[in-house]
């Protein structure tokens, strides 16, 4: 049920998220060096992330956290580098016992539902442990068919405000933010979002005491490789850091952006040919997506107007976006 | 985290209650007695790091009580003096000014009335000065739309202007919502509007789990509803309903609760509302009864529990109801309340005795139950017939000072206790690790999310069929 199990050449939006991962880290890099960084993430059992992230920048203080004894035992065999500090420990005890003593770059990377609650709390306390410039990512299944399914015997309004219960009963009257969050943000589309504002709410919650530094979001991204998927990454600024932040590393002109809590990116990557996509990037980046899908001279999608956003979605993501193939070894 | 924004919450909610007096004396009375007496009355509330500007249209502050007491400052001995009074006309005066002064150093308080029109202008020159203990109130031309009042504040003290500013904006609107329409909701539901920085607060029902009508009509048959009491002292009527809002708990919510992973208990407990104002909200001490005489203490076991009771003075006159001289808490040594408070502890122990009586048969009883729906439990006052109803008995004088007293005890399900031994109910419970639960989960729901106690249910069943075979 959960994305854990899809190998991850199948998952290709989840993996354009993470080459957009890396091109933020390297805008950051511009405003302080991330090699000095800790990176802490839930690498799975081939630790897919840690080799991107150690290959990309150098950094060798890594810790991998997984509750799961079989795959613990099948990172120790897959370790990609010596520098990965692989702990078999729940993520909330990790939590719990977290003392920050150097820069941190952190990846949750979240796919239950159910727990929605004790991991936006988990999210809270590492923030409220962070410093200026520590980097967090959160990941939160988004599909709203998995909190509460849809009931075709209802009204479709009466599915949405069960979701609402439902997200008010896991999150808590004190984590709930009752003015963002409306009924008819409950569909499936809408969603995302939803969660999205849940996790502003939090963020800035849990901010409150200070006052001189804040959490700034740099990236909101949703994507379905089975489930639907959110991601948010940000970074603690201090107020006055804010500018000169900004002004280093671009973030907020890049179209990956998203410094201001707007609704997340859409990650949907058309499923196409390498004959296709090679064709599509020699009209790139210069062309709009509306001229790429005239010279295309076909649809991608049966409905045109679908055609057309699959392919914007390909502009936005080209550069980011994979390239799978099968080899013989 | 600071606790200083849950004072900025309380200053706010203090003005908005200001608001809810001025509909108590201009909500015509022929619509106390209909569904929605406070449809059209409305509030707004706006804040951002310029100020803060609530706006209603709630009839306006009678010109009187703002030279009286609104507008009385500083001098302790007239303020003593006057305290007995300030309990009869409401929060203005305390509430009020503490929630100006808590925001900024300037402030205009324009309200206007179906007789006057009038204006306080509050400056930082007057807040310094040692001197000046006189506000003057200016008489104005009508310019408001309605009647109402307008309360301004500008030259945000800092930390208030942090508070109202982005990004802690957002988190103030957002709990600000979530308070209003959990402490407000009694009066939301009849109608009042409030709309803080745009967006109306949504309304949060305190409705109780029943079965429909017929069954609970039915004489000797089991039904869930609530608990409901009522009567009349000295002007003051009382009704007090209390039941379940939701499923009783299972031992897992039970647990995660007691280890600290989770608070599902928030919206259990115990409500009061004097004059349709909220003055305790889910209480669980023994304050409202819990752990007191024969009543077990609060426990996540009777999250499930929910209780509200309403007392109402006929006329304007709030001096009979058992609320504290700041309108914000219950007044508990009250006579009054703490005879009303035997029905409480009453009604709770029928709820508290249900959970211990189903502990072991959650299954059955969430089959048992799934036929009941949220309800009102208001309505059940009119629709439960007279005879299902009991007499109250009066022992002390102090009873018969009541009238009009009644009391509904609903005949909730019991457990099968079949005649047969051989079918006696027996609990069979133990612990796997996770992983292998979700595997079974998946190999049985194809959903590795489902609940435990159905895993493990299901497993029984599986094995049972082959045993049967």
């Amino acid at each position: 049920m959960s994305g854990a199990t899809i190998p991850y050449h199948l998952r290709q939006n989840k993996a354009v998220d993470r080459y957009a991962f890396m091109e933020l880290l390297s805008k950051v890099d511009r405003f302080c060096d991330v090699s000095k960084y800790q990176y802490v993430g839930f690498g799975g059992h081939s630790l897919e992330d840690f080799k991107y992230i150690h290959n990309r920048f150098g950094i060798s203080s890594m810790t991998s956290i997984e509750r799961d004894e079989e795959v613990y035992k099948r990172q120790q065999f897959n370790l990609p580098h010596n520098c990965i500090n692989c702990l078999l420990q729940d993520s909330n005890d990790f939590v719990r016992d977290f003392i920050r003593e150097e820069r941190t770059i952190i990846w949750l990377d979240y796919t239950k539902p159910a727990q929605l609650g004790s991991q936006i709390a988990q999210f809270q306390s590492i923030i409220d442990r962070f410093s200026s410039l520590d980097i967090i990512k959160i990941t939160l299944n988004a599909h709203a068919s998995s909190y509460v399914e849809a009931n075709k015997t209802v009204q479709p309004n009466d599915t949405w405000n069960a979701r609402i219960k439902d997200l008010e009963k896991k999150l808590g009257n004190e984590l709930f933010p009752f003015a963002d969050i409306s009924p008819d943000m409950m569909t499936a589309r809408g969603f995302p979002n939803a969660i999205h504002l849940i996790v502003k709410y939090a963020a800035n919650l849990a901010m409150r005491g200070d006052l001189d530094i804040y959490f700034q979001p740099l990236t909101s991204f949703s994507y379905n490789d089975g489930q639907e998927m959110l991601t948010v990454t940000g970074i603690l600024l201090e107020k006055t850091q804010s500018e000169s932040f900004f002004n280093k590393t671009g973030i907020d002109q890049w179209e990956l952006g998203n410094v201001d809590w707007k609704e997340p990116t859409r990650i949907d990557m058309p499923d196409l040919t390498i004959k296709e996509r090679m064709h599509i990037d020699t009209f790139l980046p210069n062309f709009s997506a509306d001229l790429v899908h005239e010279k295309l001279g076909f649809l991608i999608n049966q409905k045109e107007s679908i055609s057309l956003e699959m392919l914007k979605t390909y502009v936005l993501f080209y550069r980011q976006s994979p390239y799978f193939s099968r080899i013989f070894v | 985290m600071l606790t200083r924004d849950i004072d900025l919450k309380d200053a706010i909610l203090d003005l908005l209650d200001n608001c809810v007096d001025g509909i108590q004396r201009n909500a015509p009375e022929s619509s106390i007695e209909s569904d929605k007496p406070y449809k059209n009355f409305r509030a707004e509330i706006s804040f951002s790091k310029e100020g803060f500007i609530i706006k209603d249209n709630c009839g306006g502050i009678p010109i009187e009580v703002a030279q009286k007491y609104a507008f009385k400052m500083g001098r302790p001995e007239a303020a003593n003096k006057n305290d007995a009074e300030y309990y009869t006309i409401g929060t203005y005066g305390i509430g009020m000014k503490r929630a100006i002064f808590k925001m900024g150093c300037s402030s205009q308080v324009s309200s206007q009335t179906a007789s006057d029109s009038f204006k306080v202008t509050i400056s930082p020159e007057w807040l310094s000065s040692d001197s000046e203990w006189d506000l003057p109130l200016e008489e104005t031309d009508r310019w408001l739309p309605e009647n109402g009042t307008v309360i301004e504040v500008t030259h945000l003290r800092d930390e208030i202007a942090i508070a109202f500013s982005p990004p802690q904006q957002s988190v103030l609107h957002n709990s600000l919502v979530g308070e209003i329409s959990h402490n407000y909701s009694y009066i939301i539901n009849k109608g009042f509007t409030v709309i803080v920085n745009g967006s109306e607060v949504p309304l949060l029902p305190l409705n109780l789990l029943a079965d429909g009508i017929e069954q609970i009509k039915q004489n000797n048959a089991a039904a869930i509803a609530p608990f409901l009491y009522e009567a009349e002292k000295d002007g003051v009527e009382i009704k007090l309903a209390v039941g379940f809002y939701k499923d009783i708990p299972d031992g897992e919510e039970i647990d995660d609760e007691m280890k600290g992973v989770k608070n599902s208990s928030e919206t259990s407990g115990w409500t009061v509302i004097c004059n349709d104002r909220v003055v305790l909200y889910c209480d669980k001490s023994r304050l409202t009864g819990w752990g007191e005489l024969t009543v077990p203490g609060h426990h996540p076991q009777f999250n499930a529990i929910s209780g509200v009771i309403h007392f109402r003075s006929k006329g304007k006159d709030a001096s009979k109801l058992p609320i504290t001289t700041t309108k914000r808490g219950i007044d508990a040594s009250s006579n009054l309340y703490l005879y009303v408070k035997e029905f409480m502890r009453e009604g709770t122990k029928v709820f508290t005795s249900y959970t211990y009586k189903w502990k072991k048969n959650l299954e059955e009883e969430k089959t048992r139950t799934k036929q009941a729906r949220l309800a009102d439990p208001i309505q059940f006052f009119e629709t439960i017939p007279k005879e299902r109803w009991t007499q109250v008995n009066k022992r002390t004088s102090e009873s018969r000072s009541f009238y009009k007293e009644r009391k509904f005890t609903p005949t909730l399900p019991t457990p099968e206790l079949s005649a047969e031994v051989g079918e006696r109910k027996r609990k069979v419970s133990f612990s796997r690790p996770e992983k292998e639960i979700e595997m079974v989960a998946e190999y049985l729901f194809e959903d590795s999310e489902c609940e435990p106690s159905r895993v493990g249910e299901a497993c029984f069943e599986q094995v049972l069929k082959s045993a049967k075979k």
